[in-house]
């Protein structure tokens, strides 16, 4: 769940733009690049550090939610019909984005409530755990 | 693992994420297939005018046939002011669009296909507002499973059904 937050960390643009950043340190600098799977891996990297053991478990757990947020922004609506460069630094290419959706769409809120809401329902009464 | 190397991989991690940040701004313009808004402020969007551009703009003005946008650069500084024609969706000066279409001119756009990333101000505020809540909401789950060990400067779950390694260990 956490590991979903972190691409959106590049929100701290909100508060202090990328060009008050570029000032402050003298040199290019785009916090857009925590939102790409790049960014997500070292993220989950320093994410799991903050345990003092089972790095590798944290690490996992992070990047997973942290490529789900991802994956869900791949599909998000781009005027062009291509996604956002997300794979970098892997790869700059903007695959086919099926444009499903904008954030500020209620629709979006009432799917992902939805879906929590059966998934915690099955987990809590629908999977036996001994 | 120690705390002296979670501390050094953690520093070594945030300088290459720092570096990464670097990276992408430095490359991010000559892999953007579109002008973005810092090279409508170098080169003038003159430069661009014919052809096929995706753009990002803050709408100011709403009439019949045509929408007027501010393009924005990083520091949020107006690079250029358009007028698009062809927006078939409602919206509203304060909402963002998205527009896709042939640049006709260096203030004129004709719009192919359009995005309403967000229709007007309270769309913006309601999708920030959204994503304030659920935030607020996953950490607050966070600490209801896990707590701040001081001792160790670290996470750790608040119930272990196991004993850790290294209790394990002191009783041997």
């Amino acid at each position: 769940m956490i590991g979903s937050i972190l691409p959106d960390l590049n929100r701290v643009t909100l508060i202090v733009s990328n060009g008050t950043l570029e000032t402050l340190l003298g040199i290019p600098f785009d916090l857009d690049a925590l939102s790409t799977l790049g960014g997500a891996i070292i993220l989950a990297g320093i994410g799991s550090m903050v345990v003092a053991n089972q790095h590798r478990r944290m690490f996992a757990a992070l990047f997973a939610g942290a490529l789900s947020h991802l994956f869900i922004d791949g599909v998000k609506a781009y005027a062009d019909g291509a996604a956002g460069m997300w794979l970098y630094p892997v790869s700059w290419a903007r695959h086919p984005t099926p444009s499903l959706y904008v954030s500020s769409d209620p629709a979006v809120l009432t799917a992902a409530v939805l879906i929590t809401v059966t998934v915690v329902t099955i987990d809590r009464y629908a999977i036996q755990t001994t | 693992m120690r705390l002296a190397s979670r501390i050094t991989i953690t520093i070594i991690l945030l300088t290459t994420l720092g570096g990464l940040c670097v990276h992408y701004d430095t490359t991010y313009d000559e892999n953007w297939p579109h002008p973005t808004g810092d090279q409508f402020q170098e080169q003038s969007p003159e430069q661009f005018v014919g052809e096929r551009v995706l753009l990002f703009g803050e709408v100011q003005t709403v009439d019949a046939d045509a929408i007027t946008i501010h393009v924005t650069d990083d520091n949020d500084n107006v690079a250029a002011e358009l007028e698009v024609l062809g927006i078939e969706d409602r919206v509203k000066p304060g909402g963002v669009v998205q527009v896709y279409g042939v640049l006709e001119s260096k203030t004129k756009l004709h719009a192919e296909q359009t995005v309403v990333v967000n229709r007007d101000p309270s769309a913006t505020i309601y999708k920030l507002g959204a994503s304030v809540v659920g935030l607020l909401l996953a950490v607050a789950y966070f600490f209801r499973q896990w707590q701040i060990d001081f001792q160790k400067l670290a996470f750790k779950p608040r119930t272990t059904k196991d004993p850790e390694p290294e209790e394990v260990h002191n009783r041997g």
